[in-house]
This record gives C-alpha cells, sequence and structure tokens, in this order.
C-alpha cells in the first residue's frame, strides 16, 4: 500500500517552504517536491562558481555557458550566480512573435530568494492595491482587502524579523519591524530633499531581511521530507471525484518516473510554472486543464514594468560614503487623487553606492486577458512537459507611467543636487524584473477567477495555487511578502477546512 | 529573422566608416556599433563600448552578422574579443567577422608566408602581438561557442582618411617626410573599399568558418608608389626626399623580457583579480623605486629616430597573397590600386584646402 501524504507541495521556494513549515507545523505528513538540487548542492556550486569568478573567470564572456542560458543571462544576478537558473536549452519556452518576454526561472530549493545579489525587499500592498480596479476601473478588483491579510502579514514579519522604518504612508502600509533601520547619508539628503520640494513624497530606507527560507523550518519539524531533483510533469485527478490524488514527477537525472499519493495539492510553483502545471495536467475530466473551467488559468499575466539605467553622481564627502544601501520612493502617482493621463502608479527603487546612486522604477502592469501563458503545441523540455508559450505585451498606459518615472527621477535627482550622467527611457523587456504574477487569478466568483480567496481552486477543492499566480492586480511594490502572507491566510483556511473534515 | 541585419562595431573609425558606407550603398541592412553619439543621426545606431558585455548584447540584438572594426589600445585590442565574442553567442548572431592584421605576420615577413604559417606573440611590435591574442582568444572562444568565426587581415589599409596617407601628407607639409632605402620594399596595400568588399563576401561566404584570410590589391606595388602621388600633389619631388638607412635598432631589455611576460595570459589574470588599490599602490612603489616613470604607460619612441616599424614596412620583400581568399571567397578586388591612390589623393588635397580655409 502506498503511502498517502497528508500534503504534497510542488516547489521549495519562499511560499512552498512557507506552506511546508505551516502546515507540517501544524501537524501534517507533508512531501515538497523540488525541481532543482538540494541545498548543500546548491551552496556548494555558488561557493564554486564564487572562487572561479574571484580568480578571474567571467562568466558573460564566456561562450559555452552564455549559449545555455541566453535567456537567463540577461538577469542581473546571473554572473554571481548562475547555477541558480535554469538550463535555457533543457527548459524552453517559446515567445510570441513580436512580444519579448524573459522568464526568468530559478530551480533550487528555497527558490529565487537565495539567488546571490537579490534585492531582499518587503512591502506590504495597500488597500490603494487591493481595491485598485474599484477606484479607476482599468482592471478587475481583489475580493480581498489588507483586513483580511493584515494578520498573516504580521506573522509573516514577525518570522522574518524585517528591518526598516515605520512611516504611516497610505499607500505602504506599515509592517512589523524586527529592526529600526537607519538611511545612509545619500539617502538622508534625498531624503530631505524630497521632503522639502514635495508633500507627497517620501524618500525611506528599504524594508528587507535575510532571505526567507522557510522550508529549512519545515523540515526541522521532522514530519516534512524534501525530495529535490525531482521535476513534477503532471498533478494527477482521481477520475471518479475529480479531485486531485497526486503528484507524477521524473528524476531530474535519472529520468525515472513516479508518482506520490496525497489528500491535497499544493501548487508553489512560481506563476508561469504554475500555470503550466495546471495546464499539462488535463484529463478527459477536465480537458482545458486542471482548475480551468473559466478558461483563465494562465491568463492576466503581469511583470512590474521596469525602467533601469537611471544613474547620477551624488558628490559625497569621503567620509559620507557607503558601500552599498538601498532605498525606496513609494508610489505617489495616483494616490490622494486619479487626475493623470494614466492609471496606477510606480515606485522608485533607489541604489546607492559610494557616489554613485541608481533608480530602477517598477511601474504596475496592467491586467490584460491577452497577457497570457499557454503549451505550446510542439515544444518539450526535457522532461517531456510541454513547454510554455508566452505572449505578454505592454500596453499604452505602462509606457505613459515610464515616462512619468523617468522625468520624476530626474527631478527628484535635480531637487537632491544629484548630476545625472545617464537617463535610460527604455522599458527593459518585461519579465526582466522577475515579478511576474497573475496567471491563475482569485475572485468571488467561479466563473471569473481560478481560484476562491484563499488561493483554493474552484473546480479541484483540495488544490491550492499557494504562489504569485492567484495576483488580480499587481500594485507597485514588490510581491514576495504579500505571496508569503497569502500562503499564509490560505494554509490557514486549508487547515481549518481539514478539520472540518472537508478536504 | 528575416532581414540579415549587420552590425559594425568601431563604425567611427576609419576601417569601420568606410565599410558602413560600402555595405549601405549595397543595399545591406547595418546598424552601427559605436561609443559616442554619431554627429548625424539618421541611420540605425546604438551606444556601447567594445569591451562592455551588457552593453554590446543589446546594441548586437537582432543582428545577423557582426564586424569587429573596433580599435584601441592593446588591452582593448585583446580585451574586447571575449565581450564581443560572448554577447555575439549572447543575442545569437550568425557570424562574426574579425578585422585583424596582416601584421600579425610581422612588419615585414619572411617570403613564402601565407595564412598558415605559425603565429608568434613574441613579435617586436606590441600591436602585432595584441593582434595575434586577440585571434588565439577567438578561435578558443569558437571552440566554445556557435558563433562562425572569419578572420580577415588586411595589410596596409589606404585610402581616404587612412593614417598611412595623411601622416605622409603630414610630413610632406612640415618638411619632416623621409623614405627608407628609397621606398622600394613592397607595400601589402589594399584600398579600403577592397576590404570593404572582402568583408561583403566574407559576410555571405559558404564553408569558411574558423578561417583566416590575407586581403590585399590585386597589384604588387612598392612604397614609393603609394607615396609618389601624395608628393606630386603637394609639389614635392618624390626622388629628392631625404632616403635613410636607419640600422635594426635592437629591442630593450623591456620589450624583450618584460612585456611578453606582463601581456601573458597568467599576468592578466593575475592583474584582473588585483583590486584596483593593490594596483595603485604598486604602482606607486614602482614609481617610487624608480622603475617605472612617474604617469608613463609604455615606452614612447624617440621622433628623431626612424621607428622600427616604419623601417620594417618599407623593406618588406613578400608579397602577401591573395591566394586563398580568391580561392575560397571568390574575392577580385574591384578597385585597382592606382584608383585608389588617386581617390586618396583627392581627398588630401580637399582637406588640405579646408584646413587652409580654417587656419
Amino acid at each position: 500500500m502506498t503511502k498517502i501524504y497528508d500534503a504534497v507541495i510542488i516547489g521549495s521556494g519562499p511560499t512552498g517552504g512557507l506552506a511546508a513549515k505551516l502546515l507540517s507545523e501544524a501537524g501534517l505528513e507533508t512531501r515538497v517536491v523540488e525541481a532543482g538540487p538540494g541545498m548543500m548542492e546548491a551552496r556548494a556550486l555558488t561557493t564554486y562558481h564564487a572562487a572561479k569568478r574571484r580568480l578571474g573567470y567571467r562568466i558573460e564572456e564566456d561562450p559555452a555557458a552564455v549559449r545555455r542560458q541566453r535567456v537567463q543571462s540577461s538577469c542581473y544576478a546571473w554572473v554571481h550566480d548562475p547555477h541558480a537558473f535554469v538550463d535555457d536549452i533543457d527548459n524552453p519556452c517559446t515567445i510570441a512573435q513580436g512580444k519579448p518576454f524573459k522568464w526568468l526561472r530559478c530551480r533550487r530549493t528555497g527558490g529565487r530568494m537565495t539567488v546571490r545579489k537579490h534585492g531582499l525587499q518587503f512591502y506590504r500592498l495597500s488597500d490603494l492595491d487591493f481595491k485598485a480596479g474599484q477606484r479607476d476601473g482599468a482592471s478587475d478588483t481583489w475580493p480581498i482587502s489588507l483586513c483580511d491579510l493584515a494578520p498573516y502579514y504580521e506573522s509573516v514579519e514577525r518570522w522574518m524579523r524585517l528591518s526598516g522604518t515605520l512611516e504611516a504612508l497610505p499607500q505602504l502600509p506599515d509592517s512589523v519591524l524586527a529592526d529600526q533601520a537607519v538611511p545612509g547619508p545619500g539617502l538622508q539628503r534625498l531624503a530631505s530633499a524630497v521632503a522639502r520640494t514635495w508633500k507627497d513624497r517620501r524618500a525611506i530606507p528599504c524594508r528587507t531581511a535575510t532571505p526567507p527560507i522557510p522550508i529549512r523550518d519545515a523540515l526541522a519539524t521532522g514530519r516534512c521530507t524534501l525530495h529535490s531533483n525531482a521535476v513534477v510533469t503532471q498533478v494527477l485527478t482521481d477520475p471518479r471525484t475529480g479531485l486531485a490524488s497526486g503528484v507524477r514527477y521524473v528524476g531530474r537525472w535519472s529520468h525515472r518516473e513516479r508518482e506520490i499519493r496525497t489528500r491535497a495539492v499544493v501548487l508553489c510553483a512560481s506563476s508561469i510554472e504554475s500555470a503550466r502545471l495546471l495546464l499539462a495536467s488535463a484529463t478527459p475530466q477536465h480537458p482545458a486543464g486542471l482548475a480551468n473551467s473559466s478558461g483563465l488559468v494562465g491568463r492576466y499575466l503581469m511583470d512590474h514594468v521596469h525602467l533601469g539605467g537611471i544613474n547620477a553622481d551624488m558628490p559625497l564627502a569621503r567620509s559620507d560614503q557607503r558601500p552599498a544601501t538601498w532605498g525606496y520612493i513609494p508610489q505617489f502617482r495616483n494616490v490622494g487623487t486619479t487626475d493623470r493621463e494614466f492609471v496606477r502608479g510606480y515606485g522608485l527603487q533607489l541604489f546607492f553606492e559610494r557616489d554613485q546612486s541608481a533608480f530602477t522604477a517598477f511601474g504596475e502592469m496592467l491586467p490584460h486577458r491577452d497577457n497570457r501563458v499557454s503549451l505550446d503545441p510542439d515544444v518539450k523540455d526535457k522532461w517531456g512537459v510541454p513547454a510554455a508559450r508566452i505572449s505578454c505585451a505592454i500596453g499604452d498606459n505602462e509606457r505613459a507611467l515610464m515616462r512619468d518615472a523617468a522625468n520624476e527621477a530626474c527631478a527628484i535627482m535635480t531637487a537632491a543636487g544629484f548630476k545625472s550622467w545617464k537617463l535610460n527611457t527604455d522599458i527593459s523587456t518585461p519579465g526582466l524584473a522577475s515579478h511576474e504574477v497573475g496567471t491563475a487569478r482569485m475572485s468571488a466568483d467561479p466563473r471569473t477567477g481560478v481560484l476562491n480567496p484563499f488561493c483554493q481552486s474552484w473546480d479541484v477543492k483540495n488544490l491550492f495555487v499557494m504562489d504569485g499566480s492567484c495576483f488580480v492586480t499587481q500594485g507597485v511594490q514588490n510581491p514576495t511578502l504579500t505571496l508569503l502572507a497569502l500562503a499564509a491566510r490560505s494554509c490557514h483556511y486549508l487547515l481549518e477546512s481539514m478539520r472540518r473534515r472537508e478536504l | 529573422m528575416s532581414e540579415q541585419r549587420v552590425a559594425v562595431l568601431g563604425a567611427s573609425g576609419f576601417v569601420g566608416g568606410h565599410l558602413l558606407a560600402y555595405l549601405r550603398a549595397n543595399g545591406y541592412p547595418t546598424r552601427a556599433i559605436v561609443r559616442r553619439r554619431p554627429t548625424s543621426a539618421d541611420q540605425d545606431y546604438r551606444i556601447a563600448d567594445a569591451c562592455d558585455v551588457y552593453a554590446l548584447r543589446d546594441a548586437l540584438s537582432g543582428c545577423d552578422c557582426v564586424v569587429h572594426a573596433a580599435l584601441g589600445d592593446n588591452s582593448v585590442i585583446t580585451g574586447s574579443v571575449a565581450p564581443v565574442y560572448a554577447a555575439a553567442e549572447a543575442v545569437g548572431v550568425r557570424r562574426l567577422i574579425y578585422i585583424s592584421s596582416g601584421s600579425v605576420h610581422g612588419q615585414s615577413p619572411t617570403p613564402g608566408t601565407n595564412e598558415r604559417s605559425p603565429l608568434s606573440a613574441r613579435q617586436a611590435f606590441s600591436y602585432n602581438n595584441a593582434k595575434v591574442r586577440a585571434e588565439r582568444a577567438l578561435r578558443r572562444l569558437r571552440s566554445r561557442g556557435t558563433v562562425e568565426l572569419v578572420i580577415l587581415r588586411p595589410t596596409i589599409v589606404f585610402g581616404p582618411g587612412s593614417r598611412w596617407i595623411f601622416d605622409f601628407a603630414d610630413a610632406l607639409q612640415t618638411g619632416t617626410a623621409y623614405v627608407v632605402d628609397g621606398a622600394r620594399g613592397i607595400c601589402n596595400s589594399v584600398y579600403v573599399d577592397n576590404l570593404s568588399y572582402g568583408v561583403a563576401l566574407a559576410l555571405g561566404a559558404q564553408n569558411v568558418d574558423g578561417e583566416a584570410f590575407l586581403l590585399g590589391d590585386a597589384e604588387t606595388v612598392q612604397w614609393r608608389d603609394l607615396y609618389r602621388p601624395i608628393a606630386n600633389a603637394f609639389g614635392v619631388e618624390f626622388e629628392k626626399l631625404p632616403s635613410v638607412s636607419p640600422g635594426r635598432k635592437t629591442a630593450s631589455i623591456r620589450q624583450r623580457y618584460l612585456d611578453p611576460w606582463l601581456m601573458s595570459d597568467l599576468a592578466l589574470t593575475l592583474k584582473r583579480s588585483l583590486s584596483k588599490e593593490t594596483k595603485t599602490t604598486i604602482k606607486r612603489l614602482l614609481e617610487a623605486a624608480g622603475l617605472r616613470p612617474a604617469g608613463a604607460a609604455g615606452s614612447v619612441a624617440r621622433a628623431s629616430l626612424v621607428p622600427n616599424e616604419i623601417s620594417d614596412l618599407q623593406r618588406c620583400e613578400w608579397r602577401l597573397p591573395n591566394e586563398k581568399a580568391v580561392r575560397l571567397l571568390g574575392y577580385a578586388p574591384p578597385v585597382p590600386f592606382a584608383d585608389g591612390c588617386r581617390r586618396s589623393v583627392e581627398w588630401l588635397l580637399q582637406r588640405s584646402a579646408s584646413t587652409r580655409r580654417v587656419s
């Protein structure tokens, strides 16, 4: 008789790890299936690469390495941690003609947060984001609000031990902080200039923490087992009940196929990957893909529009120069009033190093039905799973946002007396912000979404999607903290349902 | 990719500029890759430094072929090949054409030299060594990558705007012109449009991956054939120019031993792994010990002496063959040498007329 797990979690990144942690701490027997290498192996590869780099090896100039990771090598962090990223030849992905998209994928235990040089910024979304659709009518709106999520934000923040500052801004709710961040001299100068010049803007130190790797805590409970180097090919369903019954996966190296049985499946494989798996798990009962009776799986893909390359000299005295610090200017457009020629807004991430500063704008992308992930009928990856086909285009609103962002970044730099020496106005290829969300959105009505407000599939009751897929609109803040809070809320609901014997 | 766009690195230079004009005139879609915004920005151009792999990736994306005609000091020559090749690999370029130099065989190649002759990176001129190193590095990169590689070795590239032309003209005007041994040595010339023609052939040729080609004009000429029309244009009688016959200067200890070591792979790797602070400290220590003149970056040739490079070139006894290019590329230089000279002289006269007007 095969063992039946209480829950199988696909993906060991921040949300998968958190789900494993919360569920196994609550006493469930869980199994995490991860396509990438385990923690020790990943760390060894990273250390090996760092040593090579120290000795003068430049992977960005090595054609053999670049050839295998043509897409992944576009990420700024790739040169520091190339083994964290997937091999593009083994993991193909097709892109719609004329709609460039770069899907940055990390396959390793712990997920993207463990990649070296990750920015690690954590912000809550506000009700401006949760209710964005109601305010401006430019999109649908979340079925939940900040007060639904606040307790989960809080518990996650307590666990992560965030550092930052309390600001009492309507567009950026305060977090529970373990540490007070002290702004560096560059940020101080910018912040005082911004406060002098604009009432509605504020430059704050970034809210950061060490990489959240909850899978460690999950394994420590003794009720969670981790299966690394296992590529999930399909979520299995029981033809009688229509419920998810298990997971089929193949060994990354051995290519041997295996199945495990479970009472609940938790999908935490990253937005695009989760949509791909759902679509690839089609059965006669679910012909369009698992959990896809609404036909919305894969649709409404979003990634922050992202504008880098705005650099300035900030003449700072030598004694005031610091190695590297981050700051943030939260969204200030369309906060109090909505009278702009565009809807939504953007946040400016600030980077200071010695006497240099760089601004990066992250703007919200409106959800579009046609920005979608589907399965490529011809291309399959090395393990036989149909490749994702991504079609994602930036619209006029995003372009207007970024035009405004470039102007305002320039104005802010000038106000602070920084000498701008580079002003890039080309929006980077979608995907490169690696904040992709929204391929299985949640809704209050089964016809207009894939998941219910607790990230549970409307169609398949024991299937939960706890990654960025559930986003309805994106907000301008970095998504991870919200992902974690949503996953925590969903786990709570899952446990309650099991307790009530509904699952 | 539907259109076969050709990117030209170093498009603001002499060779790159002529090449770009030639390709455009012949209907190739092109893209200029330059370091600074060009004054006339009507055509497709991108800004990138030849040593910045990420800028190059952006600049090269969507191109089918890349011609590397960027020049710089020796560190740029050797330091730009890996970024260019890797960037080409990253964006899926089909073929990279590297404009090397005939001088990889030396300024005065031994008779019998052709593309198969072994190359040495221990020649007396660091430029030659840098080009040899760049070629070797490219071949290593080719063995690890998929971008096809064609190396072109043009020799004395002359034409409107070439330093061979205006250096001599300037010397004539300041009265410092001279020739070596009557300039009877062989000039392995190639008119710049003939080179561009060779590049255009190399863009499309089949089965030339990894090959190197010497490119020259159809005629075998002497240096006096190149210089005489210039002298005549300025009203100087060529035969009356002083002809010097310098003895062979021996290379200094620094040139013979230190420079090859400093340019070796090991030394470059070591240099790269040092931090900026350490490097500055070492430089300061060397300066304090008197081993390195303050602020100097290499030895400077004495103006009163004829540079070895010039005397070697003008005493060259071997005509580098076009035979391989003819055989594999179908190379048949369209511009005769005399035409090339005429066009160059016309350009010179125009230039001196305009400078006179300015002054």
